[in-house]
């Protein structure tokens, strides 16, 4: 297995023509896409990979440097399509991956031919007139919940760094360690990712991208949805019944529908 | 009643669109909530921002993955506003989300004191370890240094080697066109005419210069070299010794020396004294009787100025009468003079200035039009 590859724990499935990159958001890994895989399998080549930091991810590869800001995230997405070839692909991230594609699409923009981002936010934090949704104050209280659950973090190294990583499919040993992180890392994500402003590099993005709303989302709300909708130059929004910020995990069904209605049209495709 | 409401711990019934379908008693009353208030609520509505995003982005997921979380720590906000820490357990099932736990008010400041110390601890292994690495860092700068070092002193060496042959080399053929022209003209039984001895001694005369220049301009560059081997010694006997040996011998000597110790190389001060008197019988005329005024002073340094490790230094002051026979220069040994450079005064006045940087301190020579020689040296000063 190449290092890149090893690195972010990079999975393939499928062998459509057409190659769907999954990206997950911050507080878990890859294990968040266990069930809309198995639809997309069967049309795309499906890859999906955990951030350098996160999952099964190589920890030791990870650099306080590189990953302070979204765009070492943008990195890993830029590397794992350099190093498979990938071009013209399809992006679908959740929450912050949807800027992190940002991103990388506005680096490297052929490696992406259209974007759905799930329950994105271009800026959490309230900033002037533009409400994200967050005030500083309570995106600190998001920090200290981190250091209250040190037992949580304790558990991470055992199980990611005890398993054997080429072990492939969703199985016990996934669920075991589904989600485990390390608290440093974490932490940093969190700053990263709740503390970035991306709302100026929307305007940058002139690919076809669907923005997926989910009702009564507390970490991105519908404002911020219509927000990022409004300033992506070629995009649409739609609204899910399914309620929450993991519609993938909690709605399956309705995700892989709204996912159906788009992926298959001339646009996206 | 339901089966909850005598636990003494804290539950919590949700559906699984996560709206609440029970709370027991125990929640009820440290939040101040009727369970009127709360019933179909998001659990949202109970927690603290930072533990809605982290129980959305995080533990959300793990439950769905694994049906079941431990020993989660989350704020469950009061109907005040104040924030209750909560440990939770959940489980999932088919038809809701089960939350069972405990408040941790008494127990959280006792964590929250472990957490920081925790932290503080990773704080100081963190920095121990930049420390540690700092440390590896000097380790592999000092070797390097060192290797630079000793690159110089083989380079240095070679020079001096290379010095030593120039000069040596220099002073061979110089010696021997003396020899040989002096023979000539004492081998010339008036053979030769006048004009061709004459030549004869003028280059007799040349070369004699030119090989003492030679040897003085080795004995100068070795002192690049020169170990000092330092020591107490007596000022006032260490310049009278060599005024008697100086071509200034007849001058008048008044001494003001309010510190009559010198810490130094003697054999270089020595040499010193003697180049300074050289120099001064060269510009003054060494049998123009004059006097030469030696004061010495100690000089408390102030430290935020001080340019050496010293704080306590020896000024040695040199001034003669008028008149100077020629010229005029100021120079400061430190680079901030003008004028003429010491080589251009005379090899003199390079060789004290080389003897005294050598020993870490400054030579200043001012020469006036008609007027007198100033010179100043300064030195580290050791006490006894």
């Amino acid at each position: 297995m190449s290092s890149i590859k090893s690195r972010n724990n990079v999975k393939l499935f499928g062998n459509g023509d057409r190659t769907i990159i999954l990206a997950h958001g911050f507080g878990c890994d890859q294990a968040m896409w266990r069930y809309i895989i198995p639809f997309l399998e069967k049309h795309f080549r499906v890859l999906v990979f955990d951030y350098v930091g996160c999952g099964k991810s190589d920890v030791a590869s990870y650099d306080e440097n590189r990953y302070g800001s979204l765009s070492g995230y943008a990195q890993d997405i830029i590397e794992i399509c350099e190093e498979l070839d990938i071009e013209q692909s399809i992006f679908i991230g959740h929450s912050v991956s949807s800027m992190i594609g940002v991103l990388a699409y506005i680096e490297r923009p052929q490696i992406f031919r259209s974007m759905i981002m799930i329950c994105p936010s271009s800026c959490y934090l309230n900033i002037d007139d533009y409400s994200g949704g967050f005030d500083k104050s309570e995106l600190e209280d998001l920090l200290e919940m981190l250091d209250s659950n040190y037992i949580e973090w304790a558990n991470y190294l055992a199980p990611v760094v005890m398993k054997n990583r080429e072990r492939s499919h969703l199985s016990q040993e996934l669920a075991e360690s589904f989600c485990s992180m390390d608290k440093g890392i974490t932490k940093n994500f969190a700053r990263v990712t709740f503390f970035s402003d991306n709302r100026h590099d929307l305007k940058k993005v002139n690919i076809p991208c669907l923005i997926v709303q989910c009702a009564e989302d507390d970490i991105a709300n519908e404002r911020v949805g219509q927000f990022v909708k409004d300033n992506l130059p070629n995009s649409k929004i739609t609204y899910m019944e399914a309620s929450g910020h993991c519609p993938h995990l909690s709605h399956p069904r309705e995700t892989v529908d709204v996912l159906k209605n788009e992926l298959f049209t001339e646009e996206f495709l | 009643m339901s089966d909850f409401d005598l636990l003494p711990c804290g539950v919590i019934r949700l559906n699984l669109k996560e709206t609440i379908v029970e709370v027991n008693p125990y929640i009820l009353d440290k939040l101040g909530y009727e369970f009127a208030e709360l019933e179909d609520s998001s659990i949202n509505s109970l927690l603290s921002s930072g533990s809605r995003i982290l129980y959305k982005t995080h533990f959300y997921p793990i439950l769905v993955g694994k049906k079941i979380i431990h020993e989660i720590v989350l704020s469950l906000v009061g109907k005040k506003g104040n924030k209750h820490p909560f440990l939770f357990n959940m489980s999932m099932s088919s038809s809701d989300i089960l939350i069972t736990g405990l408040f941790l008010n008494k127990r959280s400041d006792f964590e929250s004191g472990l957490i920081e110390a925790k932290n503080a601890a990773e704080i100081a292994l963190l920095k121990n370890q930049e420390l540690m690495l700092a440390h590896k860092e000097l380790g592999d700068f000092q070797k390097q240094l060192e290797i630079q070092l000793r690159e110089e002193k083989d380079t240095n060496k070679d020079l001096r080697v290379l010095n030593k042959m120039i000069s040596h080399d220099l002073q061979e053929p110089l010696r021997k066109i003396q020899l040989f022209a002096s023979k000539i003209i004492s081998r010339s039984n008036n053979e030769y005419r006048q004009e061709i001895i004459d030549n004869l001694s003028r280059i007799v005369g040349i070369a004699h210069e030119g090989h003492l220049l030679t040897k003085r301009l080795q004995l100068y560059s070795e002192l690049e070299y020169y170990p000092l081997r330092k020591a107490h010694f007596d000022l006032r006997t260490t310049i009278e010794s060599t005024r008697a040996k100086s071509v200034i011998s007849k001058y008048d000597f008044k001494f003001d020396l309010q510190v009559n110790s010198v810490y130094g190389d003697e054999t270089q001060i020595t040499l010193l004294f003697t180049e300074l008197f050289t120099l001064i019988g060269r510009l003054m005329g060494p049998n123009n009787a004059n006097t030469l005024n030696i004061q010495s002073r100690m000089l408390v340094m102030n430290e935020k100025v001080l340019s050496t490790s010293h704080r306590k230094q020896l000024r040695l002051s040199f001034f003669t009468g008028y008149p100077v026979k020629n010229g005029h220069a100021v120079i400061k040994s430190d680079g901030g003079g003008e004028g003429r450079r010491l080589l251009d005064i005379g090899m003199d006045a390079a060789f004290c200035e080389k003897i005294i940087v050598l020993h870490g301190g400054l030579f200043n020579l001012e020469i006036m039009d008609n007027k007198e020689i100033g010179i100043e040296i300064v030195l580290p000063y050791e006490s006894l």
